[in-house]
């Protein structure tokens, strides 16, 4: 049979025809699929070092721990880092809480570094962190890396006591709507609406919330903020991305006493605004050059009408304060990691930080105090053999307060078999004193006299800090228990606090002036245990054993109530299956003793050993195709957990929380 | 069969057998002139030169160079095709000259006309796969996690029939396996969660409606979130993140393309090789990313020889 000309042709028509019918999807792979680049996506600084090669002991919360605890204030949730101090201070910004690794802190979470995707959370001019304002939502938390140690040699100056390292989550196309509400008592709301999309070769978020609460039982404390921020992920080309975000939150705070005549009860207003932009390029194999910028305002509006009070001179009346004050801080950063030889990695940068404050009323009457700093720095981490890692690094830092300091680390870790590790290091840092330390000068005007409440004692010097420790991590029973045990002693000196003697007195009034005074030495040992106790079970521990000593400089009382010798925390979660789970926290602590009080300071009485329990259920459904939890949940089931102050009395209190995703 | 095939058939046997060996001809065609493509051409000339001098002249040609003047490849003893563009141009063409695929994956190697044609004339086209045999990825994977038995994937339109076939051989391994089969790339994030709370070690497998540039990534931050190595079917998918790889480069694909060019010119009649998967490949490992993950694998070349002694 002769072969008509197209019979091949028609031969294939079937083929088009399915073709045609829709089914381009199901085209089979052709052989760009295996050659064509894809975007470097975990580049050097996306990838954790593990925890076995750290330098100096880190404590990593992750996000099912952040989840199972069902809290909702970051502060909080370091109460599960062993070591770390968390209480309700009393001060200046009102009640806030207050996050101190071994204690060693006033009313201001001042002697650590906090960051977030890099931007430095430590504000002027008091040099502190102001957990309930942070413009960021916990759901948006994907890590929070804890370095308990001094860490100025990677992060800079007042990373004193060590850093608390807070990583966003990468917005993940797909992720789509999320939305959570929560109703407790005392007067908690929350309510939050999240989007996460993409598009060709960008994925963003958007998160906006409000969170608001009534406080203590028995303070002038509650707060309600509205946050908005965005971050965008985008691929510029298979090396390049850019990471953009903004950030907003917005809200207001009560504060001051029912008995006290100028410090009255009042709200104050909080506003955090920041831009930050960061290009990362991925040069090679754990190689990457990063640049970034960021862009921070922060204001607080505040105004008190005292009670009418009596005076030299006129008769009792009362006076009109404002404390209204505001910052702006522009920062770069420049970050290069390269691998320069065989088992040797590098990490170097330079950064400059130019921070303005207008706040009159703490630099008496003066407006736009402004600091400035310049720092380099330098890791380099060197694997001498398979189980011997060297690292050393140091941080050259200039301020426009303090002048330059220098802030080295070297440690040695030594690799066992079966993801074991021992590790000794010795850490040296500074801290430059905040903008109010060396220039404030806060005083109270009525009419024409002007009261000195608190000011600078003048010529503050950077305090300085160095810390040694050893420490294991590993699982010497089994990979189900993974322990990391810490050593040290810390000696630090010219630690900058409030003097006043009876000399300091301005119409008669007594003031306080800050100053370098004690020197405090701080040893003890640090635990941290993650128990798989089934496979369904998890339970994180940690226990905290400190013993703090004062050097007190003379002529103050030297008396250092910091934190409580005996601390511990424990986290069990348990998944029951078909969608059910419970968390259980117990925090332990151990009490401390009275505080005299001394000129310009008022006393404190002793705390006790005091416990809390949180309790949680959760239950995920799927309901018309959404994924849907609810969960119920006790913080301080046991009640009246006292934290560091009689006044500041924990209740209990119970709440409902659902959240759901289509 | 018809007269006309027999007449084809008889053109064929005369070439070769009446042909001087210096005399045959092959064209090379390249789909694109990407490098991959231009050393997959290079390497097959220049392994045929080695393994069999004389015996034939290779004629690299791109694609375009042929669209206008089909009857180029007429004269061809042997038309070898780099991508699958190639290989369909080839086969559409005017001529009777055998076509080897390269650098053409398995599923669309099956899906081209050449199956209607190999009734008439079997050994009238093949192909060296450029995909690796999935059970030389799971000696891979056990190779390099042998606690690891937990496999998870997720399929596309393209690949879910696959689905009995990974099943099996994931048993013959020893790891169970978890699937989920979606449409398209958005809905790739959902099911990689519930993969990836099932799974140990993730099999990316390419499926162009699910795995995309975008969406590659969102399944390279998942697994990693969830602390899951993924095991991926290319070079660059290991740069980006993936935990390791095996694969064939164009080099080595181009060899074995060369090897049955070789058997081919040599044998009377004059036959192709079946079909088959690559012989040679490599490993590749992200050691930052396996370091980071906590996991000690050994080197590539420990993996390579533990796959080659495992007999895949």
């Amino acid at each position: 049979m002769v072969e008509r000309p197209y019979t091949r042709s028609l031969a294939m028509l079937p083929i088009i025809g399915l073709a045609w019918m829709g089914a381009a999807a199901e085209e089979p792979p052709s052989e760009q699929e295996f050659f064509a680049p894809v975007p470097i996506v975990l580049t050097a600084s996306r990838l954790r070092q593990p925890i076995t090669e750290v330098p100096v002991t880190m404590t990593v919360i992750d996000r099912a721990t952040i989840e199972a605890s069902g809290l909702r204030s970051i502060a909080e949730v370091l109460r599960l880092v062993p070591g770390m101090y968390v209480r309700p201070g009393l001060g200046i910004e009102g009640v806030v809480p207050v996050v101190s690794y071994h204690g060693m802190t006033s009313e201001f979470s001042r002697r650590m570094q906090v960051l977030i995707d890099g931007r430095s959370a430590y504000l002027p001019p008091f040099a502190t962190v102001l957990w309930d304002d942070l413009p960021i939502s916990i759901d948006d938390v994907e890590r929070i890396e804890v370095t308990r140690g001094p860490n100025a040699a990677s992060d800079g100056a007042n990373a004193f006591f060590g850093t608390i390292n807070i990583i966003t989550r990468a917005p993940v196309a797909g992720e789509g709507a999320y939305g959570l509400a929560r109703a407790g008592q005392r007067g908690e709301r929350e309510g939050e609406l999240r989007y996460t999309g993409g598009l060709e070769s960008a994925s963003y978020r958007v998160t906006a919330g409000r969170r608001a609460d009534d406080g203590f039982v028995n303070l002038y404390d509650a707060q309600a903020h509205d946050y908005a921020t965005g971050r965008a992920d985008v691929e510029l080309s298979r090396q390049d991305t850019l990471q953009l975000q903004l950030g907003y939150s917005g809200g207001w705070r009560q504060q001051g006493f029912e008995t006290s005549p100028v410090n009255r009860p009042r709200s104050k207003g909080v506003d955090d605004e920041y831009g930050q932009a960061r290009w990362q390029r991925a040069l090679a194999q754990d190689q990457e050059l990063s640049l970034q910028y960021y862009y921070e305002r922060h204001s607080v509006r505040e105004s008190d009408l005292t009670l009418p009070i009596p005076l030299p001179a006129p008769p009792p009346q009362a006076y009109y304060l404002t404390a209204d004050y505001r910052f702006d801080r522009h920062a770069f950063e420049l970050q290069h990691t390269l691998a320069p030889a065989a088992g040797l990695r590098v990490v170097w940068g330079a950064g400059a930080q130019i921070d303005q404050v207008d706040a009159p009323i703490y630099f008496n009457g003066r407006t736009n105090v402004s600091s400035n700093l310049e720092r380099l720095f330098a890791h380099a981490e060197w694997h001498a053999t398979t189980s011997v890692l060297l690292q050393a690094g140091g941080m050259l830092e200039r301020t426009s307060i303090a002048g330059t300091d220098l802030s080295p680390r070297v440690s040695a870790t030594y690799l066992l078999g079966n993801d074991q590790s021992l590790r000794a290091s010795v850490s040296g840092a500074t801290r430059t004193p905040s903008l109010f330390e060396s220039q404030g000068d806060f005083g109270l005007t009525f009419g024409t006299q002007r009261y000195v409440v608190q000011a600078s004692g003048g010529n503050l010097q950077s305090e300085r800090i160095i810390s040694s420790e050893i420490g294991y991590h590993g699982s010497p029973w089994g990979i189900a228990l993974q322990l990391d045990v810490k050593c040290y002693r810390d000696h630090a000196s010219r630690m900058i606090d409030e003097y006043s003697d009876a000399t300091l007195v301005n119409n008669l009034n007594q003031y306080t002036l800050l100053k370098n005074l004690d020197d405090a030495h701080a040893t003890g040992v640090e635990t941290e245990v993650h128990w798989n106790a089934g496979s369904a079970t998890h339970v994180l521990l940690s226990y905290a054993y400190t013993v703090i000593s004062t050097v007190p400089a003379p002529g103050t009382p030297g008396v250092y109530r910091t934190m409580p010798r005996n601390l511990l925390s424990a986290l069990g979660q348990h998944d029951f299956g078909d969608g059910w789970g419970a968390s259980l926290a117990l925090y332990l602590d151990g009490g401390l003793p009275a505080q005299a009080a001394a000129p310009g300071q008022s006393g404190q009485s002793a705390v006790g050993f005091e416990r809390r329990l949180d309790a949680r259920l959760s239950r995920r459904v799927r309901l018309a195709g959404a994924h849907v939890k609810a969960a119920l949940g006790v913080e301080d089931a046991l009640a009246d957990f006292v934290e560091f102050r009689s006044n500041t009395t924990f209740t209990r209190r119970a709440y409902l929380e659902v959240s759901a995703s289509p | 069969m018809g007269y006309r095939l027999r007449l084809s058939l008889a053109c064929i046997l005369t070439t070769a057998c009446c042909m001087p060996a210096s005399g045959a001809k092959i064209t090379v065609l390249l789909s694109e002139d990407g490098p991959a493509y231009v050393e997959a051409g290079e390497a097959f000339k220049s392994y045929l030169a080695k393994s069999a001098p004389g015996a034939a002249a290779v004629d690299i040609v791109p694609l375009g160079s042929i669209r206008n003047r089909p009857a180029a490849l007429r004269d061809s003893a042997l038309i070898v095709t780099v991508g699958v563009a190639a290989a369909e141009a080839a086969l559409a063409a005017p001529s009777d000259a055998p076509v080897l695929g390269a650098l053409i994956p398995k599923a669309a190697f099956e899906a081209l006309a050449c199956n209607d044609l190999r009734q008439r004339a079997p050994r009238r086209c093949s192909a060296v796969f450029l995909d690796q045999p999935i059970d030389r990825q799971l000696a891979l994977i056990r190779a390099a996690f042998p606690e690891r038995l937990r496999l998870g994937a997720v399929l596309g339109p393209a690949s879910e029939s696959s689905a009995p076939m990974l099943g099996e051989a994931a048993r013959r391994h020893g790891l169970s396996l978890e699937v989920r089969t979606v449409k398209e790339s958005a809905d790739l994030y959902r099911a990689l969660e519930s993969v990836l709370a099932e799974s140990d070690v993730l099999l990316a497998v390419p499926d162009r409606a699910v795995l995309t540039t975008s969406s590659a990534r969102s399944l390279l931050i998942s697994a990693y979130r969830d602390q899951v190595p993924v095991a991926a079917f290319s070079e660059s998918y290991v740069t980006a993140g993936a935990t390791l790889a095996v694969y064939s480069t164009p080099q080595q694909i181009g060899r074995q393309a060369a090897e049955a060019a070789a058997g081919f010119l040599s044998k009377d009649p004059a036959e192709l090789p079946a079909p088959r998967y690559p012989k040679y490949f490599s490993v590749k490992v992200n050691q930052q990313v396996a370091r980071s993950l906590g996991l000690a694998i050994p080197d590539e070349q420990t993996l390579h020889d533990r796959i080659t002694e495992a007999g895949e």
